[in-house]
């Protein structure tokens, strides 16, 4: 009986340990794909430009197109759907939001480098051309109901990429 | 008898609770590793508007060489034609995912994921000249 008693309250110990450990990788799971999804939105929002302003040598980005596109390529590498909301059997459960998003291209008249500075993302980075700045927020996923929940901020800072022949 | 059939139910439960812990955190780091590498991938084949041979190969020889897969056990499926600049490439980086449970034939020996595979996608950068 008194095996039976200790196994069982092990058992509760390294249950605890075992849902936490779960939780906490998932959540490190979840910010490694958000990160990533965020940079390549990013990245593709970035190739949107203006291209008659490119015509008179200025890089202007098309703002219209550039926030469809990171929204594409986000549904696309996290799963979501139209509203942004994950499909069934993902690692995401709840809906993302695109809180913030800036651009600073030739319209703007900043010299380069340029520090940009958001301190309310926390966002404090150098730009060294004209560029697309976004921030998606989610919460987190949690493996149990009982673990706290908090919501993930990521944010992305992404260049014009230049084409490789003139870089 | 009762003493060993005791000692047999609580050294049962004593492996897997001292050997889960290291196997969900190997399982969780494979995750990780292949995520990672295939982001290192698609970053290059974005600039080449393609996953050339080089950036597959790299990308088996850094699963292989960190993480000790055998070069045959990794499998890639992705673009590998050169995709005109804002043109979407896309890859899928697979390895196994090797034994998740300490006692499989106990628990969750049928739902055993076999495989872990990591996928991106996003816009080419290359301008064919």
């Amino acid at each position: 009986m008194r095996e039976a008693i200790f196994s069982i309250l092990l058992g509760l110990v390294c249950l605890t340990f075992w849902m936490w450990q779960i939780d906490d990788n998932n959540t490190g799971l979840a910010n490694e794909r958000l990160k990533n999804a965020v940079n390549y939105a990013a990245h593709d929002a970035s190739l949107q430009i203006d291209k008659a302003e490119v015509g008179r040598g200025r890089v202007v980005f098309d703002t219209v197109s550039a926030e469809e596109t990171f929204t594409k390529t986000l549904q696309d590498n996290l799963s979501l759907d139209v509203d942004l909301v994950p499909k069934r059997n993902t690692l995401f459960q709840d809906k993302f939001t695109v809180t913030y998003t800036d651009y600073i291209d030739d319209n703007d008249g900043v010299n380069y480098p340029y520090f940009y500075e958001n301190n309310v993302f926390g966002i404090h980075h150098w730009i060294y051309g004209p560029a697309v700045i976004f921030a998606v927020e989610v919460p987190r996923p949690r493996a149990f109901n009982m673990n706290p929940s908090y919501n993930l901020v990521k944010w992305a800072v992404f260049e014009y990429p230049l084409p490789t022949f003139i870089r | 008898m009762r003493q060993v059939i005791a000692v047999l139910l609580i050294s049962t439960l004593f492996i897997v609770y001292m050997f889960q812990p290291f196997l969900n955190e190997i399982y969780h780091l494979k995750n990780l590793a292949v995520q990672i590498t295939l982001d290192r991938g698609i970053e290059k084949a974005a600039v080449d508007g393609k996953f050339t041979d080089q950036i597959v190969n790299e990308m088996r020889m850094t699963l292989s060489e960190q993480f000790h897969f055998s070069i045959d056990e990794i499998s890639f499926t992705g673009t590998t034609a050169a995709a005109p600049r804002g043109a979407y490439i896309e890859g899928s980086l697979g390895i196994p995912a090797g034994q998740l449970w300490i006692l499989p034939g106990i628990w969750g020996g049928e739902t055993e994921i076999k495989e872990l595979r990591a996928y991106a996608k996003q816009m080419s950068e290359y301008i064919p000249r």
